[in-house]
């Protein structure tokens, strides 16, 4: 008996306490996430996105976040999954390269409700618009980069190289033999390094051709691919002549982008065919503050190539039930004082044109200098897929290409064809 | 056989047996066999795109067989998993012969030394593999430079990653299979071997007429649950050569993940998963196979 | 007197050889791991490679205690036992059925269990049919969904190690315990289980590394951040801003110490546990 009475209480006592927080939580409503952040981490950009949470959640006492981890390369796909299953977290990050896949998907919710027309106007820019449709607004972004060319400026002055002079792609050429060091098969430091890999890599010199200057657009408006052309073999030629000539690596034919930046932190190369929004990892791995971003050069006067850029589109799930929490934290992630966050906590690039002009201070210090570059890149020669166009896989099929002429001694056109139509076999076109 | 010998007891009250591997059952079933399941119903319907849900059959796995590359990729997996299966049971067979001399309280170190690296994760044993062996930027190749040996860069011929990710299967495996063949090699009585000795035979005749013959089952069936474990790892080939140059290391395990998280192609990833799970099943047939012949 | 020292020589070099062979073809890597974990982060990736850093720094580990790596670790210790101990109890009441019961299906049964081992390691492939699987059953996202999963996956095995050695023992030890009066599973838990150590030992490692080390469904089953386990944790240091290697070394590190713990302690066992029919005497 007595002990029935004790287990009651106990009972009782644990219903009571797993209730009264229930109860006071009553009121509030919790959003859930998506993000490969993690706010509890160390690194620069978490500790960001931590602050910007804070100062959301103390502006809007009845909203909780609650940020759910995910691994990055199979977020979006569980994010369609669990679309479909209706179990989809309130707000999702989407890699612009992929908004298309999920757009198509009609996972996404519209939310130009939280936007002012005068946020809009600050904001804009080629990702907000691919993002929108008809007055529609799909997500905005946040963690912009683009594609470019990494170096550490100290190898580039003892080399008596000028940055500033790398205009045209034989400039590049040169400058990149210039820059290295040893030859043969006692090559100390390579002039460019290319991760040239098949899987997890960054578009290079061969996009930068297909983009720039004269021709059909490498992808047309549904995303379908036109590559072998005079300046898809011209790219291909570039990439291979460089490898022949010693002043960029053979083995970045099996590179993943982490093994080119790996071998570029232990100062194995001198420029690299990188991301801008990696070079605050790479200062770090360093120990060398001043990495430098310089744009792809071209054979247009005056003008650098076009190349791909790309964020992170922070989106409403269409089946969220706080749609309109939702979209308040998602505008709020790139309000003016959360976007200034970003930049100087974050080190990320500015997605409002004020704020880039509020921070010309900031930017122009030798260690950010990088982002004031890569921030002006994206200005004048940012690309971005045509609106809902799924483009996923290209770089791998680029890269093929590349292979193929590089180790078997094939046709630029031929394997440019060939990837062509690989890619767009498997995109149904 | 062996439970002919207790006939009376084992007719009696049959109904236990169920009751007892109940829990078992359940368990698999629900969380190991539902999932495989519940994929090959899902892989029946079209998935996403403007007709999500409509029934599409096995139109899709016809499409997956077709695919221009997948003789590459059966042809790659092929000599993976083979080269793999070698590599590991005859070089854990040596260390196990080796180790099986030696007294115990050594053996057991080594023993543990040759384990960490299968018992370690796969993503983090990838990693530090390629650092290290294939890597310029790893010890193992500092050391050769430093031995005035030339550099080597395996990764930029198709024949050269083949045999870097053959080595990382073996490196990561090799434990599991010197532990099952110590056992089976202590399974065997001493008796056989002192009879030998006494009828004259050498070492060599002994280990043929009594190690190899005792040592077949084990033998079959650590190359059967290596040759599936290698099938279906995908952190090795993802980090150890990424799959290529021009795909010569993609494997099966490492071509549904591309389908499924690099090109977005959820689907066609589903469907050449549940091939390979058909594949895994005649696999396991032999292995069932194997088994049973050990026990005989 | 000569012949035997040279034979005691050359044993000797031997086994040093040997032991080097291990040291630097199994290990090499691993020590060098934990060597990077301890460096500054401007040293991890250098040109040639250092063998030994300038300075010792036990920055990364501050690091990852900050970032919940502990708190994964504790979860995955959680998972890890909860999957030991209900797969050896489920699978020796198993293993015990399969050898020593006649009843219908058994084949099936056995089947089932054997077909699951190679099932296991391949379920990686079908994790997002998995998620959604999962998900209409209601199980992602909670807190018993990674030890359900992890006890699946490693069931098949303890079954199977359990039924080899419970087959090495002599059945006149159930005679006995029948005519002692003694129930089915009394006899299972307090005569022959007891016989049968090494095996219980080897299939508790065998569960314990496979819990410990699982990744992808870890990865996508659970969502909320107090259920992650240690290897997604792990993974985490390689975002896609890239690998941090300093946090990632440190953090696969310290997830190596329990692995090795196990086997100091169960090590001993694994062999003889394997040995089908050792105990049988």
């Amino acid at each position: 008996m007595n002990t029935g009475k004790g287990l009651c209480g106990l009972v009782a006592a644990a219903l009571l306490c797993a209730l009264a927080p229930a109860t006071l939580q009553a009121a509030q409503t919790t959003i859930r996430m998506w993000t490969f952040f993690n706010p509890e981490g160390t690194t620069v950009r978490e500790k960001a996105l931590a602050k910007v949470i804070a100062n959301f959640e103390a502006k809007n006492p009845d909203i909780r976040v609650r940020t759910e981890q995910q691994v990055w390369d199979q977020m979006t796909q569980k994010f369609l999954a669990a679309s479909r299953a209706g179990k989809a977290p309130d707000v999702i990050w989407v890699n612009s390269d992929l908004l298309g896949t999920v757009i198509q998907a009609n996972a996404l919710a519209d939310i130009s409700g939280a936007f002012t027309p005068e946020d809009m106007k600050d904001l804009d820019n080629e990702l907000v618009r691919s993002a929108s449709d008809g007055g529609k607004v799909y997500g905005v972004g946040q963690s912009y980069m683009i594609f470019g060319l990494i170096a550490r400026n100290k190898f580039l002055q003892e080399a008596g190289v000028d940055p500033e002079a790398i205009r045209t792609w034989d400039d590049l050429d040169a400058a990149a033999k210039k820059l290295t060091v040893g030859s043969g098969n006692d090559v100390r430091r390579w002039g460019l390094c290319q991760d040239l890999g098949m899987t997890k890599i960054d578009p290079g010199i061969l996009l930068a051709h297909l983009l720039t200057g004269e021709g059909a657009p490498a992808f047309d408006k549904t995303g379908r691919a036109h590559w072998s052309d005079a300046r898809g073999v011209a790219g291909i030629q570039r990439t291979a002549r460089l490898i022949e000539a010693g002043s960029s690596p053979r083995e970045g034919l099996n590179w993943t982008n982490d093994e080119m930046y790996d071998q570029f932190s232990a100062g194995r190369c001198a420029m690299i065919t990188g991301a801008s929004v990696r070079i605050s990892g790479l200062q770090q791995a360093t120990g060398d503050e001043d990495i430098i971003f310089i744009p792809y050069p071209s054979d247009t006067p005056g003008m650098p190539s076009r190349q791909a850029m790309s964020n992170w589109t922070t989106s409403v799930w269409e089946g969220s039930k706080n749609k309109d929490a939702a979209a308040k934290l998602v505008a709020s992630m790139v309000s003016p004082e959360a976007d200034e966050v970003w930049v100087t906590t974050g080190g990320t690039l500015p997605a409002r044109t004020s704020t880039a002009a509020g921070l010309t201070d900031f930017l122009g210090q030798k260690s950010h200098r990088f982002m004031a570059a890569a921030t002006e890149y994206i200005r004048t020669s940012g690309w971005v897929p045509p609106f809902g166009a799924d483009i996923s896989g290209y770089r791998d099929d680029m890269n093929r290409a590349i292979q193929q002429v590089v180790m078997n001694g094939a046709a630029p056109e031929k394997a440019l064809q060939e990837a062509e139509q690989a890619y767009n076999a498997r995109h149904g076109y | 056989m062996t439970t002919g010998a207790y006939p009376a007891a084992n007719r009696r009250r049959t109904d236990y047996g169920m009751l007892y591997v109940a829990p078992t059952v359940l368990l698999l079933i629900l969380l190991l066999y539902g999932p495989a399941v519940s994929g090959f119903w899902q892989s029946l319907f079209r998935l996403d795109g403007a007709d999500a849900g409509a029934f599409v059959g096995l139109d899709v796995y016809g499409k997956v067989l077709a695919e221009p590359g997948f003789g590459k990729v059966v042809l790659s997996t092929t000599l993976f998993v083979v080269g793999s299966v070698i590599g590991t049971v005859g070089l854990g067979l040596a260390i196990a012969l080796y180790v099986n001399s030696l007294e115990e309280a050594t053996a057991r170190i080594l023993q543990i030394g040759v384990i960490i690296p299968w018992a370690i994760s796969s993503v983090v044993g990838a990693l530090l593999f390629r650092w290290f062996y294939m890597s310029d930027l790893g010890l193992f190749q500092g050391m050769l430079r430093g031995f005035g040996l030339p550099a080597f860069d395996p990764m930029s011929t198709q024949a050269g990653a083949m045999t870097a990710l053959i080595l990382s299967a073996v490196w990561k495996k090799l434990g599991f299979a010197v532990i099952l063949l110590l056992s089976g090699l202590k399974a065997i009585p001493h008796d056989y071997y002192e009879a030998a000795r006494i009828d004259g035979a050498g070492a060599f005749a002994r280990f043929r007429e009594i190690t190899v013959p005792m040592l077949t089952g084990p033998l079959l069936i650590s190359s059967v649950v290596l040759g599936i474990a290698d099938l279906n790892t995908v952190e090795l080939p993802l980090i150890v050569t990424g799959g290529g140059p021009l795909d010569s290391t993609t494997t099966v395990a490492l071509s549904i993940y591309q389908k499924a998280f690099s090109q977005y192609d959820l689907q066609r990833a589903i469907t050449l998963a549940i091939i390979t799970f058909l594949v895994n099943i005649v696999l396991v047939g032999l292995y069932v196979r194997s088994v049973r012949g050990q026990s005989e | 007197m000569s012949a035997a020292m040279s034979r005691k020589l050359r044993s000797r070099l031997s086994l040093i050889a040997f032991s080097a062979f291990i040291l630097i073809f199994n290990l090499g890597p691993i020590l060098w791991g934990i060597l990077g974990s301890l460096r500054p982060r401007e040293e991890i990736m250098r040109f040639p490679p250092q063998p030994l850093p300038s300075s010792l720094s036990l920055e990364h580990y501050a690091a990852i205690a900050e970032s919940g790596f502990l708190g994964a670790a504790r979860n995955s210790l959680i998972y890890a036992a909860i999957t030991v101990v209900v797969a050896l109890v489920a699978g020796s009441i198993a293993a015990y059925a399969l050898d020593r019961l006649r009843f219908a299906g058994k084949a099936v049964v056995m089947f089932l269990v054997i077909a699951g081992i190679p099932l296991a390691s391949g379920a990686a492939a079908l994790i997002v049919p998995s998620y959604l699987y999962m998900t209409s059953l209601g199980l992602s996202d909670t807190p018993w969904v990674l030890p359900l999963v992890y006890i699946a996956y490693n069931l098949p095995t303890a079954v199977w190690v359990l039924k080899g050695a419970l087959g090495g023992l002599s059945r006149e030890l159930d005679e006995a315990a029948a005519i002692d009066g003694a129930g089915r599973l009394r006899t299972l838990f307090e005569i022959l289980l007891p016989l049968c150590k090494p095996a219980i030992g080897a299939a508790a490692l065998f569960c314990f590394v496979g819990a410990w080390n699982e990744f992808v469904a870890g990865s996508v089953l659970v969502d909320n951040p107090d259920l992650r386990p240690v290897q997604v944790s792990i993974y985490q240091n390689m975002g896609y801003f890239g690998r941090d290697w300093g946090p990632l070394l440190a953090a696969a590190t310290l997830a190596i110490l329990p692995i090795i713990a196990a086997f100091l302690v169960f090590g001993r066992l694994l062999i003889a546990g394997l040995t089908k029919g050792a105990v049988k005497g």
